[in-house]
This record gives structure tokens, C-alpha cells and sequence, in this order.
């Protein structure tokens, strides 16, 4: 139930969205309730949370610190592992018309490479996203650091897949022009840009509010970091750049496309209004000059049982 | 986790903050109005508490007074975003609640306390439970129409701790008053039997306490807790708000997530 390719008419990253909007990997999970909210197929592509080849348990409670400005957030990828994940929520998402992208994670270059291969096996995959840059896991970020590691895994990957790859960047990298000039080089497709910027919070007993002691930053204090990383991203490379940092409404979006960015995500806004994502879409869509996706339950009588009731509009968002 | 109730439907939709009302001990009684399912005991809402906050913050229903009226009892600073008339983001009702004890025991005695022991006396609101003992912290309101052998033991350092207590003035419900949650623990464990049951919405250390306490006496019939954790979603997206299992099956799974598989959980297998 996936949209026509009139209906897409936005190519990013060698897909053609339905909107300039995606959710971010991370805090739309694998679906969760938040698919009851409202129509995937409204915003161009869900990015899953990461996956690695076997379940990872995640980081040690607390896990969330909310800042002036944003969140520290110390998850530490838990994940139940790609084939949990392609056996269970994605085809689920892309049941209903989601343009599922996967978020490669692991501890070497062989889990990444495990995992793309295994995701480019799933017919309703369209693209992975590698996950180098990721602050609450020892290895996060030794990858996204060094031009010559990203273009190494990169390569290895693009190798053996053909589906779109991009690759998600950390926020200030020693060199960001050469990192992503690596990533492009080495046959990336895009650059997500950016992930959660390294950062702590200390509670009033003296001690730090995340149980592993620093966690990463995303939300409305990110957003300038990640406005400019993209403007040095776009610059730098000739690849499609998809923004993301404390983008929570259309004017936030707009700023990023302005910045140079092909499409934007929408990660932490969702915890406060859930719908912002398809909020934004409509609105980028509106500047396109393209009427709002049509929901399902008006174009094929589909209906998300949990949210018909007494009359009530089948979607909240 | 097995036996796990269907979760009901989740809304995001907003509630009108109709009113505010300050009790005796000083807690303040917000109204909220707005069309939302109605939560079961142990559920809670994520609420728009402050326009400069990137979350909604959980809240446990306290208290349903119709069809569409939430009441949320508040202790110390009210949420900026809860002007009168306001119009305030709410997401739920969330979380697994607590089971029915009538599936549980036919007869036996139920214990509350914490911070969101309202959850628990809805149980008594609906009569679902049949004769039971409920030992609460704090807002303690919903037994009115029990009709049973409710007990609460309540312990607060303050006023406001007991300012839900109001509600049960006509209740046929015993209270115990206690100036620290030891000696209300202490008081429940005396009464307790093996056919008696636990129920619990207690702080982190509390419930340690009581697993201590438990483990020391013949094993209650059951005992669920229903569990606290900062949260950023609530609808079981982020992983933010694990719980960890006592004896997880598998080690690669050793946490549950307090907003889906909880908040209501068998003490048994919570590590405390």
C-alpha cells in the first residue's frame, strides 16, 4: 500500500518521498503506539531504531535526563536484534505504506556488513542508514571521528549491497568537510546529519543523572550545531544531505532546507507533540505546492481499529 | 513477561484545565476535561505539564469523576502549563494496569502505597475488588463505593500526603496513618496471610523494602508494584525507561519497559 511515484515526488538519497520529512532513528523506536497515531505513509520514510546482529540489552538505568533545551538521552542501542527487527516491526511499517529504512549498528565492521547484508535481504527495506556516530556506545563514535575508517566501511558495505546508504554523521567531528567527503567518495548516497551530541547533567545529590554518566544531546539546544554541520555537509559534498537536530515545526524544517539540506528528520519533537513529523510534512508539501497525502481511511477504508470509535477522526495527528 | 492484558487505545488529544483547587494539607486538584478513554487503574497520561519542556511528563489518573472529567492530584508546585482554562497536551492512557484481583483471589487483602496510590483505589471504585486490605501513601480516594474490607496504610510527612484522604470520610474503609513509610510497611507486613495480596505503587527504595519484608514472611498470594521511571516517550518507542528483570530468560533481554510492559509488574520478577 505504498504510494505512487506521482505521489512521491521527492528524491532523497536515491528514494522518492512522499515528503521532504522523515522519522529519525531512535525515538520513533520500531513503531511502537506511536503507529496508532498517525498515517505513516504521510512522512517520507521511517528510519528504525538501530540494529545490530544480535540483541543488544542497552545501557543501565537512568536512561533519559530532560535539559533546559533538549534531552540527554543514554539508551545505549538496546535492540532486539535485525532479525527480530525485519521479522516483526518493519514489515508491520511497511504494511502500511512506511518507506522503512534500517539503522545499521554494530561493534565492527563485520556486524555492520551482517546487518546490511541481512536488511538488504528484506523486500521492504529501501535503504540503510549506517549508524557510525552514535555517543552512548564505546564505539560509536571511533568510527564517525576518522575519514579513513567511514570510507573503509563504507566501501565494504557498498560493496555488498545495492540498496541507498547513508551514513549518519556526529555533530563536531575533528574534520567534518573530510568525513563527509569520505562518506560521498566511498559511494554514499547521503549524509544524515546530525546525530546526538555528547553531554552529561548532574542530579542535586552530585552525582550524574544517566546511569553510564553522559548520554547525548538532541532537541531544540542541538539545532544550531546541527544547522550548521549541514550547511558544511552540503558544501562539502555533492551527495543529498538530510538534516536533523531539534527540528520540531515547519519554520525549524524550512531553515534546514535553507541550509542546504535535501530533507529533514524529526526525532526528539515527537515526544512532546507526536505529531509533528506529519505536521511538518504537510507544511513542506503545502510550499511545494502539493495537496496533503491522502489518509487511508479516506482513499481505501482502512482504518487503525484502535482509534475509531464514537465517530472520532480515525487518526489523532 | 506472559498473561499481559490487551493494551487499550491510545489518544493524543488535548484536555481543558477547568479547574484548580487547593486542598486542606495544600495538594491542588486539577480538573481536566477533554475526550479521552478511560484509564484503568495503574495506567497513567503523558501530560503537557511545561511549554518549555522538550517532554510530556507522566501522570497517574487519580480519579475519574464522569465519563470525561481526569483528575490529577498535585503535590507542591503546580505545572506551569496548568493555567484555569488552559488547553493542555495529554497522550494515553498508557501502560499495562493492574490486573483484576478478582481473577486473582476470592478473597484477600490488597496493599497500596506511593506516591500513586490513586491508581490503586480506582480498583475499589469500580469493585473489582472483593475484600481486600489497601495500605496507601497518599491520595487515598476511590474506596467510597468499595463495599469492602479495605485497609490503608498511609504514611506521609506532610499534610498534603493526606490530603486525598478526604475523600474516604465516609468510606468504609480503615486507614492507618503513619509518619514514615517503614512503620506503614511494617503495619501491612503484620497483617498480611498467604491468601492475602500485595499491590504497590511505591518509591524505588519502598519497594525494596517491601521485598525485604516479604521475603522474610509466607509468600502473599500476589503482590504486583506498580513501577516509577523517568519516561520520554510512554508508548514503548525509545527504550528510555527500562526495568530490570529479576530472573530474565534471556541475558540479552535483562530489562522490560516501564511505559508498555509496565508500569504494573509482578514484584517476583522485578529486580529491586
Amino acid at each position: 500500500m505504498s504510494l505512487s511515484t506521482s505521489a512521491a515526488p521527492f528524491p532523497v538519497g536515491g528514494l522518492a518521498l512522499a515528503a521532504p520529512v522523515l522519522l529519525a532513528s531512535g525515538p520513533f523506536g520500531y513503531g511502537g503506539r506511536y503507529s496508532e497515531l498517525f498515517d505513516v505513509r504521510e512522512v517520507g520514510a521511517v528510519v528504525l531504531k538501530g540494529a545490530a546482529p544480535e540483541p543488544w540489552p542497552g545501557n543501565p538505568p537512568p536512561r533519559i535526563a530532560a535539559v533546559s533545551g533538549g534531552l540527554l538521552n543514554a539508551i545505549g542501542l538496546e535492540n532486539p536484534g535485525i532479525d527480530a527487527v525485519l521479522t516483526g516491526p518493519a514489515p508491520a511499517l511497511a504494511a502500511m505504506g512506511a518507506q522503512v529504512v534500517v539503522n545499521v549498528i554494530g561493534h565492527d565492521e563485520e556486524d555492520f556488513e551482517a546487518v546490511a547484508v541481512r536488511a538488504a535481504e528484506a523486500p521492504f527495506v529501501r535503504a540503510l542508514e549506517l549508524n557510525v556516530s552514535c555517543p552512548n556506545v564505546p564505539e560509536g563514535l571511533r568510527y564517525g571521528t576518522d575519514p579513513r575508517m567511514v570510507a573503509h566501511l563504507v566501501a565494504r558495505i557498498r560493496h555488498r549491497v545495492s540498496l541507498p546508504l547513508w551514513v549518519k554523521l556526529p555533530p563536531t567531528p575533528p574534520d567534518r568537510a573530510a568525513l563527509a567527503r569520505a562518506a560521498a567518495d566511498a559511494g554514499a548516497d547521503a549524509l544524515s546529519v546530525v546525530n546526538t551530541l555528547p553531554g552529561t547533567a548532574f542530579g542535586r545529590n552530585g552525582r550524574p543523572r544517566l546511569g553510564v554518566g553522559q548520554g547525548g544531546l538532541s532537541g531544540p539546544a542541538l539545532r544550531p550545531v546541527a544547522l550548521l554541520a549541514v550547511m558544511e555537509c552540503a558544501e562539502a559534498t555533492q551527495i543529498d544531505v538530510i538534516g536533523m537536530g531539534g527540528i520540531a515545526t515547519p519554520e525549524d524544517a524550512r531553515a534546514f532546507l535553507a541550509a542546504g539540506a535535501k530533507a529533514v528528520a524529526v526525532g526528539t519533537a515527537l515526544f512532546k507533540n507526536p505529531c509533528s513529523a506529519v505536521q511538518i510534512a504537510r507544511a513542506l508539501r503545502a510550499d511545494a505546492g502539493l495537496p496533503p497525502i491522502p489518509s487511508r481511511a479516506q482513499d481505501d477504508g482502512f482504518h487503525p481499529a484502535a482509534n475509531v470509535s464514537k465517530g472520532d477522526r480515525p487518526w489523532p495527528c | 513477561m506472559s498473561g499481559l492484558p490487551a493494551l487499550p487505545p491510545v489518544r493524543f488529544t488535548q484536555l481543558t484545565v477547568e479547574r484548580l483547587t487547593t486542598l486542606p494539607g495544600g495538594s491542588v486538584e486539577a480538573h481536566l476535561r477533554g475526550a479521552l478513554p478511560k484509564a484503568r487503574p495503574g495506567q497513567f497520561l503523558m501530560v503537557e505539564a511545561d511549554p518549555a519542556e522538550v517532554l510530556l511528563r507522566p501522570y497517574s489518573v487519580f480519579r475519574t469523576l464522569e465519563e470525561d472529567v481526569r483528575t490529577v492530584l498535585l503535590r507542591g508546585r503546580v505545572p506551569p502549563a496548568f493555567l484555569p482554562h488552559a488547553r493542555v497536551s495529554v497522550l494515553g492512557p498508557l501502560g499495562r494496569p493492574f490486573p483484576s484481583p478478582a481473577d486473582l483471589v476470592q478473597e484477600g487483602s490488597l496493599c497500596g502505597s506511593g506516591a500513586a496510590a490513586g491508581r490503586l483505589l480506582c480498583l475499589v471504585e469500580e469493585g473489582r475488588l472483593p475484600a481486600l486490605y489497601a495500605a496507601v501513601r497518599e491520595h487515598a480516594a476511590e474506596a467510597l463505593d468499595c463495599g469492602g474490607s479495605v485497609e490503608l496504610f498511609v504514611a506521609g510527612t506532610q499534610a498534603a500526603h493526606f490530603d486525598g484522604l478526604a475523600y474516604l470520610a465516609d468510606a468504609p474503609v480503615a486507614i492507618h496513618r503513619a509518619t514514615d513509610r517503614e512503620a506503614a510497611l511494617t503495619a501491612l507486613v503484620e497483617t498480611l496471610t498467604p491468601v492475602d495480596g500485595v499491590f504497590a505503587a511505591v518509591p524505588e527504595a519502598s519497594l525494596r523494602a517491601l521485598d525485604r519484608a516479604l521475603a522474610e514472611r509466607p509468600s502473599p498470594a500476589f503482590v504486583y508494584v506498580a513501577v516509577e521511571s523517568a519516561m520520554a516517550c510512554g508508548v514503548g518507542a525509545c527504550f528510555g525507561c527500562p526495568i530490570r528483570l529479576r530472573h530474565p530468560a534471556d541475558a540479552r533481554h535483562p530489562y522490560v519497559r516501564a511505559c508498555t510492559e509496565g508500569p504494573v509488574l509482578p514484584l517476583a520478577e522485578v529486580a529491586v
